[in-house]
Order: structure tokens, then sequence, then C-alpha cells
């Protein structure tokens, strides 16, 4: 801890990313909060992969790695976390806190699906998470990703995404803002993501609001709203063990306005989205000449 | 909706009263981070935990906390509900709906679903 302080304020940091391939492993980022299955972690130096035990320290550099229908909850110093959902690999490069100052890092995921959530001091606090495809910058932010095939897939079923394009199913990434709102209650900096890629910027400045990146090399999709159909299946990516513990319907028919969709997804109507059944209220107006679709 | 009890056992006990020096404004340490870990590995102390940190405002934390009881207890049906619940509070109307939806209304007080459903901007039965 007093090594973390130390090396928080603005001359350390940088000093710190010219000196982080050297001290990588000295510097510890968080934790293992929660476990669910078979979790790995390898470093440069210790290539080998050891099994994660819950509360082990995780320190710079760590390569992360969750194997099928398992799950991690990485919880941070400053109480941010990362959730990652199963065959999901991410390392946090880098992450400097000081509870005065505020917290910046900056964290890969290869593949899979991820969470982001801010923890103290959101207001103060930067990060940048990359993809195979683009980077996500964010300020006091909950966020969902997913990178690979599912994000292809879930993206396929968006009607935002024009149906030529070009996925790498390897690559696509796909980034919702999940809040909080301006609506939002508790004092808590309104969420924003900046998804870049390609050179091009989208920002998402909204719950529900998404970006997609199809493939290295092209600029994000976006804004949309991502459908409820999409934010179950990341949901669902996220929290493997939860979605098998569910059988049977839910609250389908307790909710008013609902409406099924493929995938046996609900959608349910709000005032800003309504929805009629079997209607298409989760997608957008018509597209503009550039492809992307105006907000609501 | 009713808070939970952390005197069903005595680890829950020892775990419940660490959840007390977890300082909502004392400088972060490893070992507090051990003691949020601790706390959620119950379904009980965590969702107290959760409430706790709602109650003061963090509702992200409260939310995180959550997820991880969700994660080792994924039939942990308060918690789920309270996620839903916690979701719409930080204004992600459609998130909380989705993780709605998702429910068994046979497992919940109507009382504690319409709290709920009106949090959420979901119209009731009837």
């Amino acid at each position: 801890m007093k090594r973390q302080l130390l090396l928080s304020s603005i001359a350390a940091t940088t000093l710190i990313l010219t000196a982080a391939p050297a001290m990588a492993e000295d510097v510890e980022v968080g934790i293992a909060g929660a476990i669910k299955g078979d979790v790995r972690v390898s470093t440069q130096d210790k290539p080998k992969e050891a099994r994660v035990a819950r509360k082990q320290r995780f320190f710079w550099g760590d390569v992360i790695r969750t194997k099928k229908k398992s799950q991690l909850h990485i919880l941070l110093l400053d109480r941010s976390t990362f959730t990652i959902g199963s065959r999901t690999q991410m390392v946090i490069d880098r992450f400097v806190y000081d509870p005065n100052e505020g917290r910046s890092f900056f964290a890969r995921i290869f593949e899979g699906a991820f969470r982001f959530m801010s923890g103290r001091n959101d207001a103060n606090s930067g990060g940048t998470i990359e993809t195979p495809t683009g980077t996500i910058g964010i300020r006091g932010t909950a966020l969902d990703g997913i990178v690979g095939e599912e994000a292809m897939e879930i993206a396929e079923e968006e009607a935002a995404i024009p149906e030529d394009t070009d996925h790498d199913e390897d690559t696509a990434t796909l980034i919702v803002l999940r809040g909080p709102g301006e609506a939002t209650e508790g004092d808590l900096t309104v969420g924003e993501i900046d998804v870049t890629a390609a050179g091009e910027t989208v920002e998402l400045n909204q719950p529900g609001f998404a970006a997609y990146i199809p493939r290295e090399g092209s600029p994000p999709i976006g804004p949309f709203r991502l459908s409820f159909a999409g934010l179950g299946r990341i949901q669902d990516q996220l929290q493997p063990s939860v979605t098998r513990a569910n059988s049977g319907n839910g609250l389908v028919k307790a909710l008013a306005g609902i409406a099924v969709i493929a995938g046996a997804a609900l959608i349910l109507s709000d005032d800003d989205d309504p929805v009629e059944p079997n209607s298409t209220a989760d997608q957008p107006s018509p597209k503009d000449s550039a492809g992307r679709p105006p907000i609501d | 909706m009713n808070s939970v009890s952390c005197k069903r056992t005595a680890q829950a006990i020892a775990i419940g009263c660490a959840i007390a020096l977890i300082s909502p404004l004392s400088a972060e340490t490893f070992e507090e981070l051990d003691l949020l870990s601790d706390a959620s590995a119950d379904e009980e102390t965590g969702i107290q935990l959760a409430q706790e940190q709602a109650a003061r405002g963090e509702l992200l934390e409260a939310l995180a906390t959550l997820e991880r009881v969700l994660a080792t207890e994924p039939k942990a049906h308060d918690a789920r509900l309270l996620q839903a619940y916690y979701l719409c509070m930080v204004d992600d109307i459609r998130g909380g709906k989705v993780a709605l939806s998702k429910l068994k209304k046979k497992r919940y007080e109507e009382e504690d679903l319409n709290v709920v459903y009106a949090q959420c901007g979901v119209e009731q039965e009837g």
C-alpha cells in the first residue's frame, strides 16, 4: 500500500510508465475478490499458468485467464472492479492510485467478456482498456465489453450494424455503457466512454448505448442503443453460473409491455423507448449516409 | 426490502463484524479488500454489505458486491433482485429490466417486487 501511494504522484506516474517492465511484478493492483471455476494466472517471467485462489494478489503485467464455465471478480485497490466471464484473457498492465488524486490504469482484453465498474474518487479517475481492435477511454463508469465470436454474433442481430459488415470473429469488439446515467441516485459521476479505432472515436454517454468494432482497422460503428437481447447475452457471458441457475420462465409475465424476440430475450417498454410486441423499437432510425444511425 | 440478518452462523457473525471495520472513508488497503471478499463469499453478509454500501450512496460498489455474491451463489435470489434494483438506481433501467426478466416471481414477496418495479418503471400487473 505504501508503495502504491509513493508511486502515485504525477511525476512518479511518468516514471512508472517508463519503468514498468522491470517493476511489474512488484506492484500489486488488486485481489481475486471472487472466483467461480478455473482461473489461471501467468507472468512474463513465469509463463507456466498457476491456478488462482480467492484473495490472491494480482500484480502489474499478470496474464489472467478464465477457463470454460468460469468467472473472476477482481477487486482493485480503489475498489474499482473487473468482472470477467468464461474463456476470457486479460492483463492489467498498469494501475496507479492515490486516494487524494484518483486512479488511472491501462488494461488489455484479448478475448472474452468483461465488466468494469469504477470505485471511489471516480470523478478524478480515468482508465484505458485496449482490445485487439480499439481502445476504450473511461470515466466514472460501469461498462460491459465482449471480444471475439460472441461479440460478432450479438452484433449481427443488432439493426444498427449493416448487414454487409466485414466481421473478424476473433477480434470483433462490442462495448456498451451501463451507467451511471444522468438520473442516477447517490453521488456518482455520470458515466462516459470514448471508443476509438482506426482514428475515429465514438462517445457513449447514456446507459445502454453501444459501439461495435467489427475488425482491426475498422472504425467503431455507433453509438446505437443495444437491444435487450444483446444486453441479456452479454450478461449471460459475464455471469455464466447465474445463467445456468436460471431455468424455466422468469418474470416475463409479470412485467408489462414485453415482447419476445429471437433468442427468447425480452423487450420491456419504457418511456424513452416505447415497444410494441414484435416491434423494432430497439432498432434505430434509418441510417444516415455514413451508415451510422442517429441516436434515438 | 428487508435487511438480512447476519447472525445465522458463527462464520457469518465474524464476517459481519468485519464489515463494520470497512470504513467508507478510510484509506484503502489490501487487507480491506480481503474483508470485502470475505463478506461477499457468504450470501447473507454479502447482501448486508451491499445494502450498507448502497445506503452510503456507493451504488457501484454495492453492485460489485452482489456480483461477487452471485459468482459463488448463483441462486441467491435476494441478491439477484437487489442487483436489478440497484441497476435501476444508477439509471441503467434497461440493464435492470434484463436482470428482472430472468427472475422467477414465485421466489419473491409481492411487496419487494413492487418496490423494484417502481424503481425500474415497470408497470405492475392488474
